[in-house]
């Protein structure tokens, strides 16, 4: 069984919490597909806690959204793109990505409500439009 | 703890041994996991509908049931693109 990873970035939990539908439809149905993951990552997760206070809490009450802590490599990644422009939140989502994609049997995107970020990373996206 | 038996037919036996050293774990580790991580659907029924209560009241969006079915097709489309690209290979 090949398993799908999502990852949502921080555009995308700041979404999520906002009320955005489609990133609300994604949780409802992550809980019911046996063969999908949701992620996020922890660098995400506090610069959304920045942003929204209760992010955290929140977040952790759905219990089907899973926290990725990059290894030091990954950090050290999202700290070059975050010199060349890329917000950190995305940067984390990029390389939580390409961590998750290391497995043969998995498949891994971005879940994102700003697909154009991630255009020329070589990240696959997965656009929620509204 | 209690002890289990199982008794299992041979080929099931070798295909977990393999899959046990593919992942550098053991049988038993391999089947720990798999329980661990593996929901019924009727769990999976109810993490959904707390989930869409929970969302209700702290972000005052109410997933339908459609809404949730569409993003379902949509999910398992990329997932069988995916699969189809790797059947390729």
């Amino acid at each position: 069984m090949t398993v799908a990873h999502f990852v949502l970035d921080t555009p995308t939990l700041m979404g999520l919490v906002g009320g955005n539908g489609q990133v609300c439809s994604l949780v409802h149905r992550a809980c019911l597909e046996a063969d999908a993951r949701l992620w996020v990552p922890r660098l995400s997760l506090v610069e959304a806690e920045r942003e929204w206070p209760g992010t955290i809490d929140h977040v952790a009450e759905l219990r089907v959204i899973h926290t990725f802590d990059l290894d030091y490599a990954g950090a050290h990644g999202v700290r070059l793109l975050h010199r060349e422009g890329v917000p950190i939140g995305i940067a984390a989502a990029i390389h939580t990505t390409r961590d998750l994609l290391r497995d043969p049997e998995s498949d891994a995107l971005v879940a994102t409500v700003v697909p154009e970020s991630y255009e020329g990373s070589g990240i696959r996206v997965f656009y929620l439009d509204r | 703890m209690p002890d289990v038996a199982l008794r299992l037919p041979a080929e099931v036996a070798d295909r977990l041994a393999v899959l046990a050293a593919a992942r550098d774990m053991s049988m038993l580790a391999v089947i720990e996991g798999f329980v661990s991580s593996t929901s019924t659907l009727k769990e999976r029924r109810e993490a959904a509908e707390r989930a869409r209560e929970s969302m209700a009241e702290h972000f005052g969006y109410c997933v339908s049931n459609e809404e949730s079915t569409h993003m379902g097709r949509r999910m398992q489309a990329v997932a069988a693109r995916h699969q189809a690209q790797t059947d390729h290979l």
